[in-house]
This record gives C-alpha cells, sequence and structure tokens, in this order.
C-alpha cells in the first residue's frame, strides 16, 4: 500500500520534468541580450572551492556556478529534475534509480555519464563531512552509461533533500585526476567555467559554450569581486560600480530601495537565526529553565534589532519549506513573551535567583553580534546573566564540537527536508546532538519519519516533532531574516533562491541599452 | 627631576594645558558610574538610532543605547590599555635596558639580538598581528603594545646607561667599593631617567592610538563592552543614517592623545632639550 | 664599507632566524587550526576525518620536525603553499605587494611633500600666524587615529559631497587613474602623522641651521633671504630629515595593516590578517618574514644614504 502511495507521490515530483527548464527561462517576453559581464559583489571570500571538501556556506553559495546537482529545489522548495531527468523508487523503498539526461558535458567537452556520478558519490562517502546527509545510503552503481542506482539501507525519505543540498554537486572524474582536489579548480558541468581567482578580490568565471540548458547562460563573464565592508557595496551599487550584491545587514534596504536604478529583490529563506543551548550544562539542563528562557525572550524585538525587521519570526520548518508549515496558531502562541510564567518556572526549577551564564557569539557574523544584546538584556528580566563572549570562528567551531559552551548564537542556512533539517542536529544518539540532550520519544519520531516515505503521515510526524521540539526548547528559533538581493536595473533575469545559492546567476542578462 | 626642573615644567603652558585635559579624562574614567547618565549596555527600544538632542546628548545607536554614555565609559579601557601595557613595558624595558647597557659583554649582546627580533617587524605590524593570534580580548591588547614597546625602552635606557658608565664620577664610586647594582641604582639610574619619561609619555599616548586600532579592528575590547576603537567599528555601518555614532569616540580618542602628546612635548623641552 | 655590509647582512640572518623560531611558535600556540576551519560547524565529523585532515596538513608531526621542513624548504628559496588557497605563497604576496609599497610610497611622498613645505614656512615665519597653525596642525595630525580619519573623509565626500572614490578595486597597470582615485584617501590617511612628524623635524632643524653662524654670514654677504634659505639652510637640514622619513617609511609599512583594512585594499598586511585568522600558518610564516626582511632592506638603506650625507660617519664595528 505504501509503496504504491509513494510512487505515485513520486511520479509527480518527476512530473515537473517537463517544466524543468523554466527555472532558467527568463520571465519577461523580450528576448534576453546575450553577452556582456555581470559583476556582483561578496562581503566574505569562499574559504575553498572543493564541493565536497570545504563544508562552509560561501562554498556552497557558489558551487551552482560551476556545477549542478541531480536534482534541485524551484523556488517553491519542490525538488525537480537537473543532471537527473526522471527517477523512480523500488516497491520495497530501498532502491532509487536516476535516469541521466544525455549529452550534459563537463568543462573541458566530456560527456558526463553514470561513471561520474558513482565517482563523485563514493569519493563523497569516503572523504567528505557531507556524508552525513546520506546516512542512509549503502552504495551507488551505475546501470548502463546514462543510470544511476542508489541503494539505501532502510527507506531513506531524506535522499532527494539530500542531492538537492549543499553537498550533491557532481564532479568529474577527469577533473579529480587533473586536478587532485578541486579547492581552486573547477571542472563541472555548470554554466560557468573558473577562469582565474585571486582570493579575497576577485573571482572570474567565463560562460559555460556548451552548457546543457539550451540559450544559458547569457553573459559572457561573471565576477565575483570581493568587497568586505557593506558600506562600500552600497556604494558601489549606487554609482554602478556591480551589477548585483547579496546584502548581509537587512537595514541597508532602506538605504537603497528609493534608489531609481536598482531593482530590490526580497524574499524567505530557508535559512534562520537560534539561540542554541547546551542542555548538558548547570540550570539548562532543567527543561523548565530552558522554556523560561523561551517564555522571556521576545523574538520580534531581536528580529527588529538584527534584521532591521525584514524577516519573519519561524517555526521549526522554515516558511520556505512549504510543505511542512504548522499552523502559525500552534507555534505562535510559544512566542508570546510571558515574563510572569517565565520567573514561576524559573522558580519552580529551584533557579529563582537567577544565574550567570555565557552567550557565545563570532564577531564577524553580524545577525549574531546584533541580536545578542538583545537576548542578553531580556534574560536578564528573569534573573539570568548572560555574558556575551566573542569567539573567533576557528575556536567556536573547535568548542562548539566539543559541546564547550553554555548559550550561543547560532545561525544555519537550513535544510529543505525535515530529516536533514531535525535529525542530525537534535537527535541524541545518531545525529549531532547540538545539545547534548536527550528526548526519547523525539529520538522514535525522527527514526520513524526518516523510514516514512508516505508525505501524509511524515507530515503528521513532523508537526508532532515541531510541537515536541517547542516544548523541550533545545534552540530558540529567534527569526528567520529575508534574503535581500539588489541589481542594477539593467540586470533583467536574476531570481533569487530561498537557499540563497548562487543558481540565478544563469538566467541574468545585461540589458544594454 | 630636580626642583628647578619641576618649576619650569609648571611654567610651561603646553604641559599645564595638556595635563588638565588627560586630568579631565582620567577623572572620567574614575568617575564613569556617576557621570553618564545611564548605563553603557542599557538599551531603548523606543530611542533607537535617535540623533543628538535633549534626550541623549550625543545621541544613541541601533540598541537605543546612549552614546555619551558609551563614550564615558570607553575612556576606562583606553587607560587601561595604555597604563598596564606601558607600565609593563617600562619596567621590563627598563630593568633590560639599564642591565644591558651596565653589565654589557654576553648579557647586553644576547639582549640586542633578542630586541633586534622585535624591531625586524613594523610595530603596528607586530602588535596588530600579536593580537590576532591571542585572539580578541582587552588582554591581547595589553600583551600585543607591552611587547612592542619594551624593546623600545629597552633601548632608550641602554643608551645613556652605556654613556654615564664610562664617566669619571661612575668610576670613582665603583673605585671606593660600591656593589654594581648600588651604583646602577643610586647614581646612573636617576641620571637617565629624563629620556625614559619623556619617551614613556609619548609612548602613552601611542598606546591609546594602538588600542583604538586594536579594537577597530576588533582584536581588543569586545562588544557589548564599550571602547572607542570598537565603538567607531560599530558606527561605519550607520555613518549615512546615525554618523554621530562615529564621531564623538573619535573626538575622545584624538582630545586623549593630544593631551598625552602635549605632555610628552613639554617635558622634552624642559627635561631633554638635546633630543629632537 | 664592505666590510660593514657584511656585518649587516650577518646580523640581519641571526634576526631572522629568531623571528622564525618566534613567529612558529606562537602561531601553535593559537587555539584552533586549520582544520576545524575547514570542517565547519554543520558537519557530522569523526575522529577519523580529523586525524586524516590533521596528517595531511602535517600537524600531526612534532613541532621540531614541522619547524625545520619550513625551514628547509625556506633555505632553497621555496616559501611554501598556502592552506587555504592552495597557491604558492610565493605568488600571494606578488599578487599583494604591488598595492603595499604603492601605498607606502604614495604616503611618503605626501609625507615628505607636505612635511617640508609647512617645516620650512613655519621655521621661516617663525612664531608667526602661520607658524602657529603649522605647529597645532602638527599636533593634531599625530592625534589623529588613521582609521576614524579614514572615516570621517568618506562620511564627508560621499555624503555631503556626493563624490565617492571608485569601491572596486582596480590595479595600477590596469587603469592608472582609476587606481589613484582609489587610492588618494588612504595615503592620505597613512601619511598625516607622518607629515606632521616631518614638519616638526624640518621646522627643529631649519632653526637650528638659521640660528647658525654661517647662515648669518651668508646673509651678511647680502644673499638674499630666500635664497639663503633654499640653498644654504635646507641643504644643512637634510640629514635629520632623511633619516626621519626613511623611519617614517618603515613606520607606515607597518601602518599599512591598518590602512588597508579601512579601506579594504588588497594588501600584504590584510593578507597576514586574513591568514592569521585562517590559521593557514605557511602563509602566515612566510608573508610576515618576508615583511620583516623588506623592513630591514629599508632601514639599511636608510642608514646607507644617511651615510652618504654625512661623510662623518664612519661605519666602524
Amino acid at each position: 500500500m505504501t509503496t504504491r502511495l509513494t510512487r505515485r507521490d513520486l511520479l509527480k515530483a518527476s512530473g515537473a520534468a517537463l517544466a524543468a527548464l523554466s527555472v532558467g527561462r527568463p520571465a519577461h517576453a523580450q528576448a534576453p541580450k546575450p553577452g556582456g559581464t555581470f559583476v556582483s559583489a561578496q562581503t566574505t571570500e569562499a574559504t575553498g572551492l572543493d564541493p565536497q571538501l570545504v563544508p562552509a556556506f560561501s562554498r556552497s553559495r557558489r558551487s551552482p556556478m560551476m556545477y549542478n546537482q541531480l536534482v534541485r529545489f524551484d523556488a517553491e522548495m519542490t525538488p525537480v529534475p537537473e543532471l537527473a531527468e526522471s527517477w523512480q523508487i523500488s516497491p520495497d523503498g530501498l532502491t532509487w534509480t536516476f535516469k541521466l539526461r544525455e549529452g550534459v558535458r563537463f568543462h573541458d567537452g566530456q560527456e558526463l555519464t553514470s561513471a561520474d556520478v558513482k565517482f563523485t558519490f563514493d569519493r563523497l562517502f569516503e572523504k567528505s563531512p557531507g556524508k552525513s546527509d546520506f546516512i542512509a545510503v549503502d552504495r551507488v552503481e551505475p546501470t548502463g552509461r546514462y543510470g544511476v542506482k542508489f541503494l539505501t539501507k532502510e527507506p531513506f525519505a531524506g535522499l532527494l533533500a539530500a542531492l538537492g543540498g549543499f553537498w550533491g554537486f557532481i564532479l568529474s572524474e577527469a577533473g579529480i585526476k587533473k586536478h587532485g582536489d578541486l579547492n581552486t579548480a573547477a571542472l563541472g558541468t555548470g554554466p560557468f567555467m573558473l577562469q582565474d581567482w585571486k582570493v579575497e578580490q576577485q573571482m572570474v568565471l567565463k560562460r559555460h559554450p556548451h552548457y546543457f540548458k539550451k540559450g544559458l547562460p547569457h553573459v559572457d563573464e561573471v565576477i565575483l569581486r570581493i568587497i568586505p565592508d557593506e558600506a562600500n557595496i552600497v556604494a558601489a551599487l549606487r554609482t554602478g560600480q556591480i551589477h548585483h550584491a547579496f546584502l548581509e545587514d537587512n537595514k541597508n534596504f532602506n538605504l537603497l530601495k528609493d534608489e531609481k536604478t536598482l531593482t530590490g529583490y526580497r524574499s524567505s529563506r530557508l535559512g534562520y537565526d537560534f539561540l542554541n543551548i547546551n542542555a548538558s550544562r548547570g540550570p539548562l539542563r532543567d527543561v523548565r529553565v530552558r522554556q523560561a528562557i523561551s517564555w522571556a525572550v521576545d523574538r520580534s524585538q531581536v528580529l527588529r534589532v538584527a534584521a532591521s525587521g525584514f524577516g519573519r519570526l519561524t517555526a521549526p520548518a522554515t516558511a520556505p519549506m512549504k510543505q511542512w508549515q504548522l499552523p502559525e496558531e500552534q507555534w505562535m502562541r510559544y512566542y508570546r513573551p510571558d515574563l510572569d510564567r517565565a520567573k514561576k518556572l524559573m522558580a519552580d526549577a529551584g533557579q529563582a535567583g537567577g544565574f550567570t551564564v555565557k552567550l557565545g557569539v563570532i564577531p564577524t557574523f553580524p545577525t549574531m553580534v546584533l541580536g545578542a544584546p538583545v537576548v542578553a538584556a531580556q534574560l536578564k528580566r528573569i534573573g539570568i546573566t548572560a555574558e556575551i563572549e566573542n569567539v573567533e570562528y576557528a575556536v567556536w567551531i573547535k568548542r562548539w564540537l566539543a559541546k564547550d559552551f553554555d548559550l550561543t548564537m547560532n545561525t544555519t542556512p537550513g535544510y529543505a527536508d525535515p530529516d536533514t533539517a531535525f535529525f542530525r542536529a537534535l537527535h541524541s544518539t545518531k545525529g549531532q546532538n547540538w545539545n547534548s540532550w536527550s528526548v526519547p520519544e523525539l529520538d522514535s519520531l525522527m527514526e520513524e519519519g526518516r523510514r516514512t516515505l508516505d508525505q501524509k503521515k511524515r507530515k503528521d510526524i513532523y508537526d508532532r516533532v515541531q510541537i515536541l521540539i517547542l516544548e523541550n526548547v533545545p534552540h530558540l528559533w529567534l527569526f528567520s531574516a529575508d534574503t535581500i538581493d539588489f541589481t542594477q536595473a539593467s540586470v533583467k533575469g536574476f531570481k533569487q533562491h530561498p537557499m540563497t545559492l548562487l543558481y540565478g546567476f544563469e538566467g541574468v542578462s545585461l540589458d544594454r541599452a | 627631576m630636580r626642583g628647578r626642573q619641576l618649576r619650569r615644567v609648571t611654567r610651561s603652558t603646553v604641559v599645564v594645558l595638556g595635563g588638565l585635559v588627560a586630568l579631565v579624562i582620567v577623572a572620567t574614567a574614575l568617575f564613569a558610574g556617576g557621570l553618564a547618565p545611564s548605563a553603557p549596555d542599557e538599551q531603548n527600544f523606543d530611542l533607537i538610532e535617535s540623533a543628538p538632542g535633549a534626550k541623549a546628548l550625543f545621541g544613541t545607536d541601533r540598541f537605543g543605547r546612549d552614546v555619551l554614555s558609551r563614550v564615558i565609559y570607553g575612556s576606562r579601557i583606553s587607560l587601561y590599555v595604555a597604563t598596564v601595557s606601558i607600565g609593563i613595558a617600562m619596567a621590563i624595558g627598563g630593568v633590560l635596558g639599564l642591565t644591558a647597557g651596565y653589565l654589557g659583554g654576553a648579557w647586553d649582546n644576547v639582549i640586542n639580538r633578542v630586541m633586534d627580533i622585535f624591531f625586524s617587524v613594523p610595530g603596528l605590524l607586530l602588535a596588530v598581528g600579536i593580537a590576532a593570534m591571542r585572539g580578541p580580548g582587552v588582554n591581547s591588547a595589553v600583551v600585543a603594545i607591552s611587547i612592542v614597546y619594551t624593546p623600545l625602552f629597552a633601548r632608550v635606557m641602554r643608551g645613556p646607561v652605556l654613556a654615564e658608565r664610562e664617566k669619571d664620577y661612575v668610576q670613582a664610586v665603583r673605585a671606593l667599593g660600591a656593589t654594581r647594582l648600588a651604583v646602577a641604582l643610586k647614581h646612573v639610574l636617576p641620571n637617565v631617567m629624563s629620556p625614559f619619561v619623556v619617551q614613556g609619555t609619548v609612548a602613552f599616548s601611542q598606546a591609546i592610538l594602538i588600542e583604538a586600532s586594536l579594537s577597530y579592528l576588533g582584536l581588543s575590547a569586545q562588544p557589548p563592552t564599550p571602547s572607542w576603537g570598537n565603538m567607531l567599528n560599530e558606527g561605519r555601518t550607520y555613518l549615512e543614517t546615525a554618523p554621530w555614532i562615529s564621531v564623538f569616540p573619535g573626538i575622545a580618542i584624538m582630545l586623549s592623545v593630544l593631551a598625552f602628546n602635549l605632555i610628552g612635548d613639554g617635558l622634552r623641552d624642559i627635561l631633554d632639550p638635546n633630543v629632537q | 664599507m664592505g666590510r660593514y655590509l657584511v656585518v649587516r647582512a650577518y646580523s640581519m640572518a641571526l634576526t631572522l632566524l629568531g623571528l622564525t623560531v618566534l613567529v612558529f611558535l606562537m602561531l601553535r600556540l593559537i587555539p584552533g587550526t586549520v582544520v576545524e576551519q575547514m570542517i565547519g560547524a554543520d558537519a557530522i565529523v569523526s575522529p577519523e576525518m580529523v586525524a586524516q585532515l590533521r596528517r595531511f596538513f602535517g600537524l600531526d608531526q612534532p613541532w621540531w620536525v614541522q619547524y625545520s621542513r619550513w625551514l628547509g624548504n625556506l633555505a632553497q628559496g621555496d616559501l611554501g603553499t598556502s592552506w587555504r588557497t592552495g597557491k604558492p605563497v610565493v605568488r600571494l604576496i606578488l599578487e599583494r605587494l604591488p598595492v603595499t609599497i604603492e601605498l607606502t610610497l604614495l604616503a611618503v611622498g605626501f609625507a615628505l611633500a607636505l612635511g617640508i613645505a609647512a617645516g620650512i614656512v613655519s621655521a621661516v615665519r617663525r612664531d608667526r600666524a602661520v607658524d602657529n597653525v603649522v605647529r597645532v596642525g602638527a599636533l593634531l595630525g599625530l592625534s589623529v587615529p588613521v582609521f576614524w580619519q579614514g572615516t570621517m573623509l568618506i562620511l564627508f565626500f560621499s555624503i555631503y559631497l556626493r563624490w565617492m572614490p571608485p569601491v572596486v578595486w582596480v590595479d595600477l597597470f590596469a587603469d592608472p587613474r582609476r587606481n589613484l582615485t582609489i587610492m588618494v584617501l588612504p595615503a592620505l590617511c597613512l601619511g598625516t602623522a607622518s607629515a606632521a612628524n616631518i614638519a616638526r623635524t624640518t621646522r627643529a632643524c631649519m632653526l637650528d641651521v638659521l640660528r647658525s653662524e654661517y647662515i648669518r654670514t651668508a646673509a651678511a654677504k647680502g644673499l638674499a633671504g630666500r635664497a639663503v634659505v633654499m640653498k644654504h639652510a635646507l641643504k644643512n637640514a637634510l640629514i635629520p630629515i632623511v633619516t626621519v622619513a626613511g623611519l617614517q617609511m618603515g613606520i607606515l609599512l607597518g601602518g599599512t595593516v591598518v590602512v588597508e583594512e579601512v579601506f579594504t585594499l588588497p594588501g600584504v598586511g590584510r593578507l597576514v590578517l586574513w591568514s592569521i585568522y585562517q590559521r593557514d600558518y605557511p602563509l602566515t610564516q612566510s608573508t610576515i618574514l618576508f615583511v620583516a626582511v623588506l623592513f630591514m632592506a629599508i632601514n639599511l638603506a636608510v642608514d646607507m644614504v644617511y651615510g652618504y650625507l654625512d661623510p662623518r660617519i664612519r661605519y666602524g664595528e
């Protein structure tokens, strides 16, 4: 029974195959002008480019320029075919078979085959931190030149999300053989080919002439400039020195929104900012204390300061995860600040007098720096003194991996599927357990959710998971800031993506009227 | 310093002017709690980024915090770092320079070699590098500035000591059977103190500047603790909408550096007319 | 002279050797390594993976093995390969060096031009209004923090004059005019304190010389005021001015790290900072060493010029 329903669901999804190319098709009727150099500015440089060795989001953002995935999420966060034309799942739910698009070429002109896909995932499982996305996958096997099988240890509902996620980019076997790793080189099937990279200055990419999406990309060249100071990016947009920028600090939206020469884009993003609680530290072990924290923090105030109000409060599943939404009234009621209730919970937990904890912040993350003082001031009202501690990125990571923190501001680019979004963060033994905690009911629900391929049943499970999260308070989902991009008005065809990856550049064209 | 010199110091308008300003700044730091209209981290969401006016003399920042109060509290960081780091540098550098110059020989050689290593990297780059390696924090600034200035004080001490050692009276006292230490402390040291003190005042003003630079680069005092440098850094993104966040801490830095520069200038003219 | 150079070179080599040990050890004392930088927060990490990465970077070796390997490579002229970028360190330095040198030279040029001119005027018109303006201006110039000056200039130009220097970096050789428009403000900020220093030195030296015997003699011979000043006084005041200017050049080289950060210029100073944050040991080590060599070379050159200008100085010892 389950299997049949599943297959129908999946067929529905792969029915989108026909519409696949619409992603790159410009929205307006007029034919886009080809040619030109498109200049985009970023505040942070990529720490490396290898899609399997570099976990930083700065890398993930850039990967779609040079690589493609088998599947990708569209603007509605529905998986649609990319390098894979279609896929099927076996009745026992353990084998997924993908049919590759034919005639797809890598930058060196060689054709993409199933051997490259197998090579990609063998390497991923061998040496990439990204293998945790594919935890239930046993192995990948080619079936013919254009077919690939994913064999899973148990039914694995998160596979499409993993393939369309940050670790799903397909490499060329020849590329690895040639370059060793791909930190400073790129050899993919993507719309642009890496031409030159001066670290902390700029990355130059040329149009891929044999790109499999016909007619794309429109521009001849893309330059990614590093301009570390956003004030300068704002100035550069105004004076027309760059075509595009993604704003890190949402307050700058106000500075640019009335400029006639610019087009602004604003949409919800998959990622969110959160207050990460270490539930193994002193008073934070007590769920009542964590609940008190949740009642004490006025999330809309944090949103107002940290993202200038451009964003929204969010349930554990953020707005772009449309099919996993909890009805607003079910989560909003946890977010209304209630100091009396918070104080009572503190007293019940024997902490009426309050206590002192450290609140970690990475100084290079603006939303953390801005959010932390607000959180600290609000915790002060129920007697919790949160001492803000600025910790450099490398040290923060080290401590965070060792669970050496009390409270820390944290941020994540988010995940499309609730399995990847919750399991690794919150499962007490099989995931990464970001909170050093254990809620057995939650563990078993998340395991069930991973195995369940039926969409409706899965939805019920994850509704329950979200409520459990809100009641046990591992993190405080503080807010999900809007993604804000600006382009010159002469730029046509730019599209934002909820994952904030740079998918949008393949469709841009420059109107040089 | 002898009585005559002291009188000349108090008569120099430059020194008196600088001294007064410095006194005001020190007093501000000491009595920050009483002077500041509000606590430096008190947020007021009804008064975000409001311009200087009756409610907030220097305006407020993105959290609605009072810029005046933060500038007042910020003086503590500047003075603390400058005092401690220059104190350490003068103590260690002074001892090293005195012993090197007075004892000479292998010890002098070793110290010179080690000092050369620190002199081989430009001062500010050295400070920034050390602070970055130690990780952000007020103490990193103290360590960095101490390390940059220790070799300088050693050198300033060593030269005159070397010259003094050869003078007749020192030889005479030595011949009378005084111990080396006694001679060094009682006779040589007082005679070489002038350039050392002058250098100390100048270095103090530079230390305020370097601390501000380190804070600005995010390597010294960490927000939300206010320091003039980190306020400037925070204010940088609000230049267009709220320039007052950047203007006032900058004026504060400039005034204090100026004050100690004036004192240093005046002292140099009086105590040490040969050094330009 | 030749002997002097040999001695200097020997002493510089010793200093550099000491510096390698110092930098190497300091870097190893920083918490966190390139491995944590690379792994990032959002991944399930197995201890094997961490061990594998540590092995890859040679971080599993005892420090003296790592040190001697680096030193061995240095001895062969190999500055190593940057861990974070995979590029040879020497290439990264050479990419950035022109920016830092250009910035330093522009600042020195500005400081010399303004400093000497102001110093002369101030000395000749002693105790008049101009003199007072210069003296106060010099004091202010010494007291203003570089980054604040930069911020205020940007504020002034961009918001009140609605003019903004290009923020997108262009190489000097690619587009000299555009490049210079970018560099003007940073060089101005960087050079201000030095200009103040040079002005003060020039003024003091000129006053000394103007008071001295032979200038009065020259004046008595009937030479006009201006000619006296330019020809005789300045020539004699030149030695200390050159010394100060040379010292300033070294100081400015260090100051570039702050100015490059404030104006986000792609110079060597920012490379050093970035590499420290990234825990890219080979890059930090070799770049600092490189800057030290440059710095010592400047100091040596200053000493040589000094000796050339003032033949009384003998290079003994």
